[in-house]
């Protein structure tokens, strides 16, 4: 059911960054509302790894009217993905996956803006790649890319959704610096054995599961909702999700107040 | 002293049990991965663990106290 605004929610202003009449299903939602939505549609929101969890988010990223997404992967589409990487369809195998994915976003939404780069990013590229993000959401599959996603968010002061799966589980938290816990306060690895979810396993729906939760607080820091640094625990074997809380670390090697 | 241990993901696979109470004699969280690991083998190939007392993280040299819930997450690492 659509519901129809009151004339007196609509008429803010002249000139509006977005179409109100496509978004508004959601501006009729009271945290989002007209002001909500301009911060969305003048926001840009990064998402390193458009693989499983990373294409889901940025279709609702993209869907919801974010202004602008930087798609970062080095990555071509492979017919291996097609079952859970929701992006991309049979003619995109052998394609880029940044390219792939940002013709599906524009068809999409011919009022987003896309910046691409196909790259691995790392501590010699990330803070360039990053630039101007005002929130970076993690797509990555690997320890290490966690790691320097969560030490670039921190020195940046940028905050960073991270998101994870493999096998029937997920786990998302928030990273705002100087407000939340980090990766590395609550000992997130910054290395280890990768676990892929094409070794492992890995259960579709847990991704789109994932990306719908992380997105969810993306929005809810561009829309300066207050979000907590707890950890979330997703479980769809057994239906449960844990919220276990992840408070700051005064030693954290990477934002406790001994690592300055 | 008694403890609750609740194991997620995979390392209910491994231990064998999602959950459990165990009399422990030692200190601190380090501590009781080693007697968990000598009852449940399967816990010696779980890779790297995040350990939470009473629905909080902590570190694994925490010390423990009668009546704590002890929660193990494996950090997944896909995406
Ligand atoms: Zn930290």
């Amino acid at each position: 059911m659509v519901m129809l605004l009151p004339f007196s929610r609509l008429s803010m202003e002249d000139k509006l960054p977005m179409n109100i009449n496509r978004y508004r299903g959601q501006i009729a939602l009271e945290e989002i509302s007209m002001e909500g939505q301009k911060k969305l549609s003048s926001a840009h929101v990064s998402i390193v790894g458009i693989g499983g969890t990373g294409s889901s988010a940025a279709e609702l990223f993209s869907r919801i009217g974010i202004g602008t997404l930087t798609l970062i992967d080095p990555d071509v589409v492979a017919e291996s993905d097609l079952h859970r990487q929701v992006l991309y369809s049979e003619s995109d195998v052998g394609t880029p996956k940044v390219d792939a994915a940002s013709n599906r976003l524009r068809a999409e939404n011919g009022d987003l803006t896309i910046l691409k780069f196909r790259n691995r990013l790392d501590e010699s590229n990330a803070e360039r790649l990053l630039l101007g993000s005002d929130i970076i959401y993690d797509g990555t599959d690997n320890f290490e890319s966690r790691d320097t996603l969560n030490r670039v968010a921190v020195r940046t002061k940028t905050p960073l959704v991270m998101t994870s799966a493999v096998d029937y589980y997920g786990q998302v938290k928030a990273i705002i610096p100087g407000v939340t816990s980090c990766l590395a306060c609550i000992g997130y690895p910054e290395e280890g054995e990768n676990i892929s979810c094409s070794t492992m396993g890995i259960f579709p729906p847990v991704l789109s599961f994932v990306a719908a939760f992380g997105v969810n607080l993306a929005v809810k820091i561009l829309l300066s909702l207050p979000v907590s640094g707890d950890y979330y625990h997703l479980d769809m074997k057994s239906l449960t999700v844990t919220k276990i809380t992840a408070r700051i670390n005064e030693r954290c090697p990477v934002c406790g107040s001994q690592s300055h | 002293m008694k403890l609750r241990i609740m194991y997620f993901a995979k390392l209910r696979d491994l231990a064998g049990t999602s959950d459990e109470t165990v009399v422990y004699g030692g200190q601190t969280v380090s501590d009781l991965m080693g007697t968990l690991m000598k009852t449940h083998p399967g816990l010696l190939n779980a890779g790297k663990i995040m350990f939470a007392v009473n629905e909080q993280f902590v570190s694994p040299s925490a010390k423990l106290k009668d009546g704590d819930v002890v929660a193990l997450l494996p950090p997944l690492n896909g995406g």
